[in-house]
Order: C-alpha cells, then sequence, then structure tokens
C-alpha cells in the first residue's frame, strides 16, 4: 500500500500495479493443487496405472471411429450420400475436400498418436524406475506402439505425405512446423512404421491372467487391442514384401498363442473359416436344411448365420471370426457415431449404400441359384422405403429393424475380422506364385480345391493339402478315415462357399491380374463398410500404377448416384491424385 | 490514501465511460435504416393508396388482425382497380368474404421467383405463384416488404372456386354420372369428433355422443382419386346421360350377377373409376390419350367436349361420349405362384420352395413356387384371384418351370372353381421351359367378387416322396380377356 501511495501520481503505473495485484492473487488461488484430478507426478506408479494409460488410449482411438469409416469408404465406390447430408460429407463424396472439411482434418489422428508417444516415453520411464516388470513393459510398449503405428498407416493411406513424430509434444500443433517435423513420403512411412513395429517385442495378444484381461463397463476386454502379426502383415503387404506379409497373417490364421489349446475344437475353428463340422454352419449363408430353395428357409437373424457375426454374443463362434473389435455402448463415452451416420430411425441417415454396390450384391449367383448375394442383403436394407447400411446397427435395431430403445445407441466398431486376413492372405499368396492356394481360400476351400475326386473312403494322403509348398504357404487340410485325418485346416470353407456363391471363373487361376481382381471385388461384398475398400483399392492401383482401378469404380459409383462431378472426379483420380490435402 | 483512492475511482469512471460509449455505436450498428419494415403487412397496405379497398376488404372479413401478427405472411393484394368489379354479394357475406380474402393470403414469406409452385393459401385452397403471374392474375408490383412478411399487387382478384369434387356435388345437369359417384357415399363414424360419455360397464368400450361424429365420406375419394384433395391437381371427366347410357350399355354384360341392382352398380363403378386423369390439363393442353389414375389407357376425342370448366385443384371436362378400349380397359389378371392362399393340406411346408430365379433369357429376376416329393396324389395349391373378375371368356396361361429335372417331367393341370374341374388339359412340365404355355379358353358366366373365384393347380396322381414325380411349379397364372 505505501508503495502505492508514493507513486499514487503516476496513474498509469499504479493502475498497472493494480491489476497485477489481482492476478496475481489469482494465480495464488489457482496454483493449489486440485483434489480431484491427477496430476502427472501421479500417474505411472506401477501397472495399474500403465493398465489405465493403454485404456486410455483406446478411448481416445475409438473417436477415430466416424473419420476412417467415412474416410475409407465415402470416397470409395460402396457408399453414397443421402439428401440428409451436409456439405463435409458431399465434399468427401466428391473428392472434394476444402481445408474447412472436418472429416479430412489430420487433427484427431496426430492427437492419439501424440497420446501414445506419451505413454511410450513414461513407460519407459517406469522401466527405468523399475515401477513395472520387462514382460509387462513389453506387453504393453508393443500394444500401444503398434497403434501408434496403425494411426500412421492410416495417415499415409490418407495423406500420401505426412511428418513421422515419435517423441511426445506438449503442444500438438507443433506437428505442423515442418522445420522441426519435415514430411515423409508414404513409401519412407511404410519403411519407418515396419523397422519400429516388426522390432516390437512382444507381437501376441495379451495372455489370460493379464491384468488388462478384464471387464469393463459389462464387456470383456480380449478382444479390445490391435492384432500385432495381422498389422504387419497388413504394412509388409503394401509394401509389397508379400511372403512376410502371409507370413505375419499366417501367424493369426494358426492362432499359436491366440487364447486355445492345440487339438481344441476352437484350433479347428478359429480365424480359419470354419465349417465347424455341423449343419448349418454357423456363420454361413445357409437355409433349413433340405430347403436349400426356399427363401423363407434363409437363416437371417442375431443368432444364426453370416449376419450374426456383427450382433451375436461373444461365444466360441464369435471368437472364431472376430479379432478385434471395440464396443459403443449408451452407458459409457464416446458415443455411437454409427447410429447418427447409417441409422433413419433415431439417426440423421446421412450415407446410404450407392446404388453400384447394390448392383454388384446382385449380379453374384448363389449355389441354389437366387441370383444375388445374400451378405448385401444382410449389409444394407430397405427400412421406411430407404436403403440403410445396417452391418453397424444390429446391436440397435430388434429383429424387426426398429430400435430396440432410440436412447440406447449401442453398437461396435469392427476392426478385424478372420475373413479379411484370409482375403489379404490370398492376395499376398496370388503375388506370391501361389494363385491355386489363394483360388482355394477365395472360393471353396483348400481341401476341395486340392482334391481330385470325390470318392468315398479314399486315401487323402497326399491330397487336401499344400504341404510341397514352403512356408508360409503350407496347408494341411485332409479329411480321411483309413488312414484316418482330422488335420488343422480340415474344416476351411473358402470366403465364397461361406456366402453360398457359386466360385468364380476356374481361369483366374491362370491369372493373378483376374484372380486379384476377384479377391478384391470378394473383400466389397464381405468387408463392406467395415473400412477396407479404399486402402483396398488405392493399394492396388498404386501397386499396378494403374489409376484407372480405383478411378473407374468411383466414376461409376458417382455416375449411378447421378452425381454431376462423377466426369471430373475421374479426371481428378486419372491423374493420380488419391490424397486428402493434409492440412489443419 | 485519498488521491490513491480518487485515482481509483477516476479509473473506474474511464473503463465505464468506454463502455457507453461502445453501447450507442452497437444501437447503430443494427438499426432499421429501410422504413417499410417497420410496418406490419396490414399497417403497409393500409398505407398503400391503390390497396384502400382490400384493406378495407381485410378490416372487415377479420384478416387486418391475422396478418399484424408476428408470424410471417405473404398478401398477394389486388389494387381498386381490380376490385371495383367485385360482386357486393360476396362483400354482404362474412363467409363468402372470408374465404374470398383468404384466397390472397398465405403463410410464410414468398418472393417471386422463376419456379412454379403451388402456394397453400389460407382459405385452404392452393394458388399457383409462377414468375410475375398469380394464379390467372399479373403481379404489378412485387415483393414489397413489411416487418412480418411480403406483399405483392395484382391487377385482378382470384375468387374462391370449388374444387373437381365440389364442381360434381353442385352440378345438375348430368344426373346419371353424378349419381355414379355420389351413390357411392356413406356415413362414417369419426370417434375423433365425438364425445365420450360413458364406458360401457361389460366390455369397457367407450359410449359416444355421436352428435356431430358422423361424417359423410364417398368410398370412390377413398379407393380411386380423392378429388376433394386441394394439395393435388386432378382432370375430371364427366359424361352426359347419353354418353353415359352408351358407355354403361357397352360394359355391363361382363357384370351379369343375375341382380340388376348389383349390376348396375358393378358397371357404374367399373366406367367410373378411370374418369380421373392425374394433373391439371387446360383445354389447349389436353392430348389425344390419356392414362387414367387406375393406370388405364383411354382416347379423348376433342370434338366430344360439351363444356370445361377450371376448379380449385384442376379441371372438368363434360363429354358426350368417352370411349373405352375395351383390351385398355379390361387388362390381364395375373396371379403370382409365390402368393397362394392354401393347399391341399397345411402339412408339407417342408416340401414347399419359395425361390427366386434368373431368368436366363430376359435376364430378369422371378419368384415362384416349387412343391417336390411331397408325397400326396392330385395335391392342389389353390390361388383365390384377388380382384373382381369380369363374367367373359379368357385365354389362361402360365408360366411354369421346371430347372430341377430332366426325367421323369411331371404333368400339372390348371382347374377353375374346384379341383374336379377338367376344362384344361393337364400339361406336361418340359425342362427348363421359362415361356408363357397357353392352357386353353374357359367362360365365366356371372361376374365374381374378388376373391370369390379359386383357380387350382393340381399335381401329378400317384403318392411319391423320392425321385420327382410328384412336383409343382408355379410363377404365375395369366387370365387374357377374349371379347
Amino acid at each position: 500500500m505505501k508503495f502505492i501511495l508514493t507513486k499514487s501520481k503516476n496513474r498509469a503505473v499504479s493502475f498497472a500495479i493494480y491489476c497485477c495485484l489481482f492476478s496475481v492473487s489469482c494465480n495464488k488461488i489457482l496454483n493449489k493443487d486440485p483434489e480431484t484430478v491427477l496430476d502427472s507426478k501421479q500417474y505411472y506408479r506401477n501397472i495399474y496405472d500403465a493398465d489405465a494409460a493403454v485404456l486410455g488410449v483406446y478411448g481416445k482411438f475409438m473417436r477415430l471411429a466416424k473419420q476412417y469409416v467415412i474416410l475409407n469408404e465415402l470416397r470409395a465406390d460402396l457408399m453414397g450420400v443421402t439428401a440428409n447430408a451436409d456439405n463435409d460429407l458431399r465434399e468427401v463424396n466428391s473428392h472434394s475436400t476444402t481445408q474447412a472439411n472436418p472429416y479430412s482434418d489430420p487433427k484427431a489422428y496426430y492427437s492419439v498418436i501424440n497420446d501414445c508417444n506419451d505413454v511410450l516415453k513414461n513407460f519407459d520411464i517406469m522401466l527405468k524406475d523399475n515401477k513395472f516388470k520387462l514382460g509387462e513393459y513389453q506387453q504393453r510398449y508393443s500394444d500401444i506402439g503398434c497403434i501408434r503405428s496403425w494411426v500412421y498407416l492410416q495417415l499415409g493411406i490418407q495423406y500420401d505425405s505426412v511428418p513421422y513424430v515419435t517423441n511426445a509434444l506438449e503442444n500438438i500443433n507443433d506437428v505442423r512446423d515442418a522445420s522441426k517435423f519435415p514430411k515423409i513420403s508414404f513409401n519412407q512411412l511404410l519403411d519407418s512404421l515396419i523397422s519400429f513395429t516388426s522390432a516390437l517385442p512382444y507381437k501376441l495378444p495379451y495372455p489370460s491372467g493379464t491384468s488388462l484381461i478384464t471387464n469393463v463397463d459389462g464387456t470383456t476386454t480380449n478382444s479390445f487391442f490391435i492384432e500385432k502379426n495381422v498389422f504387419l502383415g497388413d504394412l509388409y503387404l503394401w509394401k509389397g514384401n508379400y511372403t512376410a506379409a502371409a507370413t505375419y497373417y499366417r501367424a493369426l490364421m494358426e492362432g499359436n498363442g491366440y487364447f486355445f489349446a492345440s487339438g481344441s475344437a476352437a484350433s479347428y475353428d478359429n480365424f480359419k473359416n470354419s465349417n465347424f463340422s455341423s449343419a448349418p454352419p454357423p456363420l454361413n449363408i445357409s437355409y433349413v436344411r433340405f430347403k436349400e430353395s426356399d427363401l423363407q428357409s434363409f437363416f437371417d437373424n442375431n443368432t444364426q448365420g453370416w449376419r450374426s457375426m456383427f450382433a451375436r454374443s461373444k461365444d466360441a463362434v464369435w471368437n472364431s471370426e472376430m479379432y478385434w473389435v471395440l464396443p459403443f455402448s449408451s452407458t459409457f463415452s464416446p458415443t455411437n457415431p454409427f447410429v447418427e451416420l447409417f441409422s433413419n430411425v433415431g439417426g440423421n441417415y446421412l450415407v446410404k449404400p450407392s446404388q453400384y454396390a447394390l448392383d454388384i450384391w446382385n449380379s453374384q449367383v448363389q449355389t441354389n441359384k437366387f441370383p444375388f448375394d445374400a451378405r448385401g442383403l444382410m449389409t444394407c436394407r430397405i427400412i421406411n422405403g430407404q436403403p440403410v447400411i445396417v452391418k453397424y446397427l444390429y446391436n440397435y435395431l430388434n429383429e424387426a429393424l426398429t430400435p430396440v430403445n432410440i436412447l440406447q445407441k449401442n453398437g461396435q466398431w469392427f476392426l478385424g475380422r478372420a475373413a479379411a486376413v484370409h482375403l489379404h492372405f490370398a492376395e499376398a499368396a496370388n503375388r506370391d506364385g501361389k494363385s491355386k492356394l489363394a483360388y482355394a481360400l477365395l472360393n471353396n476351400g483348400i481341401s476341395s480345391t486340392f482334391d481330385t475326386s470325390s470318392a468315398s473312403g479314399r486315401d487323402v494322403t497326399n491330397l487336401q493339402n499344400t504341404l510341397s509348398y514352403s512356408p508360409p504357404y503350407d496347408f494341411d487340410a485332409r479329411n480321411g478315415e483309413v488312414p484316418r485325418f482330422r488335420s488343422p485346416w480340415h474344416r476351411n470353407q473358402g470366403i465364397r462357399a461361406r456366402a453360398n456363391l457359386v466360385p468364380t471363373p476356374t481361369t483366374d487361376t491362370l491369372n493373378v491380374i483376374d484372380l486379384e481382381n476377384s479377391i478384391i471385388k470378394e473383400g466389397g461384398l464381405e468387408l463392406a463398410y467395415e473400412g477396407y475398400r479404399w486402402p483396398d483399392l488405392l493399394r492396388i492401383a498404386l501397386r499396378r500404377n494403374d489409376p484407372s482401378f480405383i478411378a473407374d469404380k468411383i466414376y461409376n459409383k458417382l455416375l449411378k448416384d447421378g452425381n454431376p462431378a462423377a466426369a471430373t472426379v475421374r479426371a481428378k483420380l486419372m491423374n493420380r491424385e488419391y490424397y486428402l490435402p493434409f492440412k489443419w | 490514501m485519498f488521491i490513491k483512492k480518487y485515482s481509483l475511482i477516476l479509473l473506474l469512471l474511464l473503463g465505464l465511460g468506454v463502455i457507453v460509449a461502445c453501447n450507442k455505436k452497437w444501437d447503430n450498428h443494427n438499426e432499421i435504416s429501410d422504413s417499410s419494415v417497420a410496418n406490419n403487412l396490414y399497417q403497409a397496405i393500409k398505407s398503400t393508396s391503390n390497396l384502400s379497398k382490400f384493406s378495407e376488404l381485410l378490416e372487415k372479413s377479420g384478416y387486418a388482425k391475422i396478418i399484424s401478427a408476428s408470424k410471417s405472411y405473404t398478401v398477394w393484394a389486388p389494387s381498386n382497380q381490380a376490385l371495383a368489379s367485385l360482386d357486393p354479394a360476396i362483400e354482404n357475406d362474412s363467409l363468402q368474404l372470408r374465404a374470398f380474402v383468404g384466397n390472397h393470403i398465405s403463410n410464410s414469406a414468398y418472393v417471386t421467383n422463376g419456379s412454379l409452385q403451388r402456394i397453400p393459401m389460407l382459405n385452404g385452397k392452393f394458388n399457383r405463384f409462377y414468375g410475375l403471374t398469380f394464379d390467372s392474375a399479373n403481379i404489378v408490383t412485387s415483393n414489397l416488404a413489411a416487418a412480418n412478411g411480403v406483399y405483392h399487387i395484382i391487377d385482378k382478384f382470384i375468387p374462391s372456386i370449388g374444387n373437381c369434387w365440389d364442381f360434381l356435388n353442385n352440378s345438375s345437369n348430368y344426373p346419371l354420372c353424378k349419381t355414379a359417384f355420389t351413390s357411392l357415399n356413406y356415413n362414417y363414424f369419426d370417434s375423433t369428433k365425438a364425445t365420450q360419455i360413458a364406458t360401457d360397464p361389460t366390455t369397457g368400450n367407450p359410449i359416444w355422443d355421436s352428435t356431430n361424429a358422423v361424417v359423410l365420406r364417398n368410398s370412390f375419394l377413398d379407393k380411386v382419386s380423392d378429388i376433394s384433395d386441394e394439395s393435388n391437381e386432378y382432370t375430371l371427366f364427366i359424361l352426359n346421360d347419353a354418353g353415359f347410357n352408351s358407355e354403361f350399355f357397352k360394359l355391363s354384360p361382363w357384370f351379369e350377377t343375375g341382380n340388376s341392382d348389383s349390376t348396375k352398380s358393378l358397371t357404374s363403378f367399373y366406367l367410373i373409376k378411370d374418369l380421373v386423369v392425374k394433373g391439371s390439363y387446360t383445354p389447349d393442353q389436353l392430348p389425344d390419350t390419356l392414362i387414367s389414375t387406375q393406370g388405364v389407357k383411354f382416347p379423348l376425342d376433342k370434338s366430344r367436349i360439351l363444356a370445361s370448366h377450371k376448379t380449385s385443384n384442376g379441371y372438368v371436362y363434360v363429354l358426350n361420349k368417352l370411349d373405352f378400349n375395351l383390351a385398355d380397359k379390361f387388362p390381364p389378371i395375373i396371379i403370382q405362384g409365390e402368393k397362394p392362399t392354401a393347399f391341399a393340406t397345411t402339412d408339407r411346408g417342408a416340401n414347399t420352395f419359395y425361390r427366386v430365379r434368373n431368368n436366363p433369357n430376359t435376364g430378369v429376376a422371378f419368384k415362384d413356387i416349387l412343391m417336390q416329393n411331397y408325397g400326396f396324389s392330385n395335391y392342389f395349391i389353390r390361388y383365390s384371384v384377388p380382384i373382381g373378375v369380369p363374367a367373359m371368356k379368357y385365354i389362361v396361361s402360365w408360366v411354369a418351370v421346371n430347372d430341377v429335372q430332366t426325367s421323369p417331367l411331371w404333368s400339372q393341370r390348371l382347374a377353375i372353381g374346384s379341383t374336379q374341374d377338367t376344362t384344361l388339359p393337364a400339361q406336361t412340365i418340359a425342362y427348363k421351359n421359362y415361356d408363357e404355355v397357353q392352357l386353353g379358353e374357359f367362360e365365366l358366366t356371372s361376374y365374381r367378387n374378388s376373391n370369390k373365384l379359386s383357380l387350382y393347380v393340381v399335381g401329378p396322381s400317384g403318392s411319391s416322396t423320392s425321385g420327382g414325380s410328384n412336383s409343382i411349379s408355379l410363377d404365375y397364372i395369366k387370365l387374357t380377356p377374349a371379347f
């Protein structure tokens, strides 16, 4: 006060000090440690803090679901916009995103990356301070490291060249500073990702009994985490190293270390696209026995048939197909973005199946001669006269296709399932000179493709297998009585056999390009709207250096949906302008 | 101390001064500068000298209050010169006046633009608004703004007239045709308009006071075309008595029931059901051939038009002859195989297949029914014809696809009215024949109401549960009238 008095004549100074006084006292109030929020000193003290950090990263990661599905599907050929769609979605659909478009903003991706970087840094500190064991460290470090690589692969697919940042930033906007973080090309990015990810010390799922395998909000966590072997397979497939890709895919397909004992029923079924030796096979497009020609006998519900994998509870059948699925529930954040996107009841119905996609499903023929692919019927349905993508809505709608409770927007984000691994394995095998094996996995399965007769009681010792191939292409699918065989792959059926479809032409095996086209087309039919489409199309277009592979499909979609920009978009894609502008 | 306090107060005052000064500028920035927008629609119209007559009518009809409210409206105001010819009877009848003034006002603000719109008016009618025209009037001064909407000055008033249904009901010169329509009137109890006075103690059903709740409805409006609907446009053709009779007697033999009253009502209905066309055709827009709302094509001879009348939802034409082409008036009747009514027994579900197939000749998918190995001699599938069947001779054909076996080829037959009927011979179902097969003819001597004529597809004799000799297949049955 004295001080102020003496200087009182100088009003400006007194005012400044007066302000300072206030702000200083404010500061003091704010500096008090909060009682309900953790300070960084209080994180990372033990393994449970480490587990919380891992789940926190996945919670953040789930916020990418909407952007992931929109960028990978709406830019591709199977999804179109409805009359309700806003301008941002229309821009994505017609490949004309502007800077302000939230869907092309990479910030959300870098936000997850930055969290990963921060967690990895702290895991290293914890290990140094002996706060958890080496084994525990390796499992968690590998998991988060792999998630970061996964997000980077997405960035590469969408933006081509991006900054590769691996240390934790205080301010995420620093990523924009090209002097600190220069952009590297997609190809360089793949090299960096492969060298980092393949060096991760632990590639299997968390073993049961680990503190992370538990129940969170009513769901078991064993399918929450990224599949590192499959992701490495993806990286090598992008890179064009087919043997390495197939080797990593095979690790999951064999399933050693994946929760089931060798010789158990699950060892024949899990990730093997199995027929379960049962009639009807639980995940097949199938009909009541002896009524295979009857449309009304078609299994179309949440517990039987192909559709059930998107709806059923996590039982043995579910475990045989799904390996990476994150749940959305009305009881915790983040909210399910898919109801808003897809549903015309309780949602905004912003996107829909393109006419082009519906036409492809309807051009397939089933083994009972029904002229449509039943997976299309169960992926998109007519609800209230509108075509609706329902793949993500089976936990929200009841059997009559009306919401169980309009406020309970439960759902799941399907990030990994065996069918995709089989198709990508087939893609690699085909390019690696094993076209017949690829054809088998795509169509009628290994056993029947590598067989010469159907006589009963024959010796199958030299049939029904590819053991003459070198790994990773050596499969044993023998199923015989004298001598008796029940080999690990004897229940394998092809992707198209599971969908009750007639096989693709056998001439496919004679031409790598034809078979590759069939495999990619099958990916569209089987995996539509699960986020595989744009990457699949882009990978092939890059591999063949043939922009028409991608441009013609998008052109046909826009043309059939009556979009006047069809020709412009085709010209743009033919000019190899595949990528989004990297701006935020 | 004092000096210090003084300085602080001074500072605070200084700050306040800045805020106050800002405030004034803030007020100015969105102050209304266009004075015309300060008035509401009624005030604006009242202050326009050329609209003094219309503003009087607004006052008198009560609409002045409505268009002074804070919702937004559009007024198409006829000028004083236009209203000089208004019939004083309208002005002096409060109901008529309200309908008349309401025919010039709509909700929401509509400014002139190049696209044709039918605007819902406050009297329940719709008027066309297109460029600088409003119905038949021209817009002299357009897009005048007021605080709660827009108004346009037009050179002609637009009377509130009746719709097609009103015209028919008010007409007196064509009694036969009018009766054909009005005989379909019925009373309907509308529980939403009734008051519940009690509850039945035994059944729990409500007991209604039916005053005001019985409304007159018409089954033509319900089932064929609602030509009383203002929001859609229709063209209605009315026949004068001579024209009606000539067409009536042409059609009546096919509606023979043995009862002259029912024959008359059936024929009348069959005649008038195709007298409505969707859309409003002005006399110079009328084409030679039209398609009724029921999908029947008919030729129009313009020299037969006796009179034409504009209505609020389209046009009405009076004709002295309308000559329906019989082949168009009586299209073939198709009964789908996959929609059976009943089976010989109900326990052969396991042998019944509802299929989808591609026709390899046309590439078009079709649905059919196939029964196999059901083990039942002369098994049959029954089909009720879901629509009324006129009394005449029919050529019968079917598509029955056997794409399952080359041997044995089974035979099946179509029986009319009873499983014992053998008018039409049995047919062997050839392998992979996707074409129509003609079965023969049969004559229906009296008209059958919907679901009163049964057709039976009868399978082969002998009972077998394997090998495919017990089979029935049907895509569809087609009954083509033969005149």
